[in-house]
């Protein structure tokens, strides 16, 4: 029943009872962000008025109770991804910042000159730039996979690259944020280690979509965002293998973060707090802490098999309309739940544009992954992505404002 | 309200441009990018004696950066480059007569910023 109105996870979200020019809101951009239920709105306001005090340094009552709830929060985070301890979780400030500490506090102190990194040409920004950065630094090679039509991982040609020799570190995301595709993380694991490689993961769009747990998929660094799971904006996660962590340098210096600090020198503390420096977004993690009990709440079975019911239900539906060119599996049965496309003759802007009209958020653009649209030749595009509030409505005010945006500008 | 950006005059220019295409006497090409939107035109222009005799514009973008490049068409051609450079933001959004959000604006500005920025080689 959820996919219809009666949905009972719509009334979590007082955003979605409001109206955009005047129809109620659609929203599909939660591969952008999630919007926030309730609960997390709830106890970013409980932080604030009971609670809100700097952790880790007073004694005071308040002070205690901040860090306990900052505490339990990485607690329940490590237990969500089946960490094996909490001091494996490291607090950022979301997915962005977690992969440029695995670049600029793992790899730069770990990597050589001519080492290699294989990078997923399908990828976000954030997992190929910091890369870009430190490879003109340490003369490091990258080498870049490629998808099939379908949108998958080319793992003969990440065996090929792991033969070359030479290859540090595989770098890619669990789910592409253009494409949907689930990338084979525990395959690419086993290949990657079997040459000593280390595995780096942006898990952004994979965490509250799927089951994720670090162990079973054995990678060594995972990345995700708090604002992407119905967590406040400015949190997010590294989970790194604690003897990677203990190799990985701070690369924010301050207060919060050290063990001694004499005038020439200073020693870190352990990890996680050697790496948060300065006063970490408390109530931010916190909030998260409670993203994580509302989606365990809810079940990630649950929420897998309402996207994978929106994708039946809209996928022919959007193949039925001329001109519009799925990107990635026609399969919906290998994605997760998002689809991107493009209309011939009509710039992903303005179809956004018309669908915003008529209250239907979605994303247009290139959706920070520049090499991929250049791969197939195409400027830009559209995306939907859904979440557990999302319904077949939803889907046909998509579908309808797509044909209305044809209407106008075909 | 957006809802009213794709009106009858924007759609026209749209649809029915007179500028679109390649000058083969062109004195100056211009490339005109915005990389977040992926929006990518090639303007051509025939510039002699300080006049702009001719001008075109070509590639892939929005319909309001297009309209607004027909636009320009409109106002530069046959006119002193100093006309050009006295054009505002504003004027030219005047010109489109619809009310833009921000992020359209910057569709809306590309083309006429992108001669703007080359001006010094008009």
């Amino acid at each position: 029943m959820e996919q219809n109105q009666n949905n009972p996870y719509i009334k979590d979200f007082p955003i979605l009872f409001r109206t955009v020019n005047s129809n109620r809101l659609t929203y599909l951009d939660n591969a952008a962000t999630t919007q926030k239920p309730t609960a997390v709105i709830a106890a970013l306001t409980d932080f604030y008025t009971q609670h809100n005090a700097n952790v880790h340094r007073g004694i005071h009552t308040l002070s205690e109770e901040a860090t306990d709830m900052y505490e339990s929060a990485r607690e329940k985070i490590a237990q969500f991804i089946g960490a094996p301890t909490s001091s494996e979780i490291i607090f950022t400030s979301g997915s962005t910042e977690s992969l440029n500490l695995v670049v600029a506090g793992w790899a730069a102190n770990n990597l050589v000159s001519n080492d290699v990194v294989v990078l997923n040409s399908t990828d976000h920004h954030s997992n190929l730039v910091a890369w870009q950065m430190l490879a003109k630094t340490l003369d490091l090679k990258l080498k870049y996979l490629s998808v099939d039509a379908n949108g998958e991982l080319d793992l003969v040609q990440l065996k090929t690259y792991l033969n070359e020799g030479n290859v540090k570190v595989v770098s890619t995301s669990h789910i592409s944020n253009v494409l949907g595709t689930v990338n084979n993380i525990k395959e690419i694991c086993k290949l990657a280690h079997a040459v000593g490689a280390k595995v780096v993961v942006d898990g952004a769009q994979a965490v509250s979509h799927i089951p994720v747990n670090v162990q079973s998929l054995d990678c060594d660094f995972y990345a995700f965002s708090g604002h992407k799971m119905f967590g406040p904006m400015g949190i997010g996660v590294l989970f790194g293998k604690r003897s990677l962590l203990e190799n990985t340098n701070p690369i924010k210096f301050g207060g919060g973060m050290i063990s001694t600090v004499g005038l020439e020198s200073s020693t870190w503390a352990t990890i996680p707090e050697r790496f948060e420096g300065g006063t970490p977004s408390v109530a931010d993690a916190i909030g998260l802490g409670a993203a994580v009990d509302y989606i365990n709440n809810i079940g990630l079975e649950k929420i897998v098999a309402h996207e994978s019911s929106l994708n039946a239900y809209l996928i022919p539906k959007l193949n039925s309309i001329k001109g519009l060119h799925i990107l990635g599996s026609a399969d919906f049965t290998k994605r997760a739940g998002l689809v991107s496309f493009y209309v011939d003759g009509i710039h992903s802007h303005d179809v956004a544009s018309v669908l915003s009209t008529v209250g239907v958020a979605v994303r247009s653009g290139h959706h920070c992954a520049m090499p991929l649209h250049k791969g197939m030749s195409i400027a830009s595009s559209t995306r939907a992505s859904y979440h557990i509030y999302n319904t077949y409505a939803d889907m046909d005010a998509l579908v309808n404002g797509i044909n209305t945006a044809i209407k106008i500008l075909g | 309200m957006e809802d009213n950006i794709y009106r009858e005059q924007l759609m026209e220019l749209f649809k029915n441009p007179a500028y679109r295409g390649h000058l083969n006497n062109a004195t100056l090409t211009l490339n005109a990018n915005n990389p977040m939107c992926g929006d990518e035109l090639i303007i051509t222009l025939a510039i002699k004696d300080g006049v702009i005799k001719d001008y075109r514009y070509d590639g892939e973008a929005c319909a309001v950066s297009l309209a607004s490049a027909e636009i320009l068409g409109e106002q530069i051609i046959g006119e002193p480059i100093t006309k050009l450079i006295s054009l505002t933001k504003e004027e030219l959004l005047k010109l489109l007569g619809v009310q833009l959000t921000t992020s359209r604006v910057k569709c809306a500005l590309l083309p006429l910023e992108t001669l703007k920025d080359a001006s010094t080689q008009l």
